[in-house]
């Protein structure tokens, strides 16, 4: 039960983006895969082509009320993680995902108190960065009290690459030998991101030539190998 | 306003291995001022050496070598075949090694590697305190 918490000190940079899709490439690559939408906002659904008005399960509803897009169990855990009862639960090391499958959590960049609740269950954080001058300057706040070089279980991800821009390719370059491994890997700028929301589709059906979407199934592959569960490691060997 | 890094080496006088490669992998990069601002702040890059970031892990890991049974803890999560498999699309130093995200755990110290960057940020970082730079 990998849990992969997406979370950026930055709003906007990306985190809904990028958890969405990370969910739906790791479902593609035959992993089981829930997103869990912990943010106040909702806005994670608009990814996985519904509108506004619809609602999604709530994490705590029952498995025959789940809804599956894109292969993709989706769930609204915003009411249930802000709940007094899930800190005691976690406390008390129950987990409300189970089963072998990916779960992959949408943190509001202002939630450091959830985040910090499930940073120890989780396998990996993944942070997107904007490349921009502000995205940048938000890497000072990613875990207060430990420096960004020296923090483990954490992949940056740089979101909205356009290479046209001289700031954002020298960002790119720094950032590379500022973190080496740590980060990942990067997704471009694509204007069918946006597009695909405001048809209320997924972006794969929207735009299967999509270069931000060939970026994250890259990615999700990476994720995937990192976060593999050392049982499947040795099944692999 | 931009300073780029040969401008920086040449201040610096220095011509040894790890400075060059720098200047080798930056040839094409400006320095902008808010990139010395980072590598100068504490929250990004700790400038003392080492040995007191054993305990600097991240709050949440702050727990000893991980035990292999407790699979759903973050401790439990080590790289799967950190070597190899690197034939992911960015093809740059971030795909070819992905035990530095568990550098801690992973028992190669990210420090201790022959030219990284880390060192090189923090020798220049400790430059700069010192009024070399
Ligand atoms: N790779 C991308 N290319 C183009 N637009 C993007 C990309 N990633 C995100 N966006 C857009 O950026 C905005 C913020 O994304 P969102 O996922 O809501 O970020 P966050 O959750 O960090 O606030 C949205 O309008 C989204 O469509
Ligand atoms: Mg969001």
């Amino acid at each position: 039960m990998p849990l992969i918490l997406c979370h950026s000190p930055k709003g906007g940079a990306g985190t809904s983006f990028v958890a969405a899709h990370l969910a739906m490439a790791l479902a593609e690559a035959g992993h089981g895969a829930t997103a869990i939408d912990m943010t106040r906002q909702d806005s994670l659904k608009l990814y996985f082509g519904l509108k506004p008005i619809s609602e999604i399960p709530d994490l705590e509803a029952p498995e025959n009320q789940g809804l599956t897009i894109g292969g993709v169990s989706l769930r609204q855990g915003w009411r249930a993680t802000h709940a007094p009862a899930f800190a005691d639960a976690l406390d008390n090391g129950e987990l409300p995902f189970s089963g072998g499958t990916f779960v992959v959590a949408d943190i509001a960049s202002d939630d450091a108190a959830l985040r910090d609740q499930l940073l120890p269950h989780a396998s990996l954080m993944v942070v997107p960065v904007s490349p921009t001058a502000l995205g940048l300057a938000a890497l000072t706040q990613v875990i207060p009290g430990t420096p960004l070089i020296d923090l483990d279980y954490t992949a940056f991800i740089i979101n909205r690459l356009d290479e046209t821009r001289r700031f954002a390719r020298n960002a790119h370059s720094f950032l590379r030998e500022l973190l080496g491994g740590k980060l990942i890997g990067s997704i471009h700028e694509d204007e069918s991101v946006n597009e695909a929301a405001a048809m209320a589709k997924l972006l794969p059906a929207h735009a299967p030539a999509s270069g931000a979407l060939a970026d994250i199934r890259t990615l999700a592959k990476t994720i995937a190998q990192v976060c593999a569960p050392p049982q499947a490691e040795e099944d692999a060997a | 306003m931009r300073k780029d890094v040969a401008n920086l080496l040449a201040k610096l006088g220095k011509r040894e291995f790890h400075y060059q490669e720098f200047a080798d992998r930056f040839s094409d990069v400006e320095l902008w001022p808010l990139f010395e601002t980072l590598i100068h702040d504490p929250r990004i890059l700790n400038a003392p050496p080492a040995e007191d970031n054993a305990e600097a892990a991240v709050t949440a890991n702050a727990a000893p070598a991980p035990s292999p049974a407790a699979t759903a803890t973050l401790a439990a999560i080590t790289p799967a075949r950190p070597e190899s498999e690197t034939s992911g699309g960015e093809a740059t130093p971030a795909s070819k090694d992905l035990s530095n995200l568990f550098a801690r755990y992973g028992g190669q110290n990210a420090e201790d590697a022959p030219g990284d960057v880390h060192a090189l940020l923090q020798k220049l970082a400790q430059q700069i305190e010192q009024g070399k730079l």
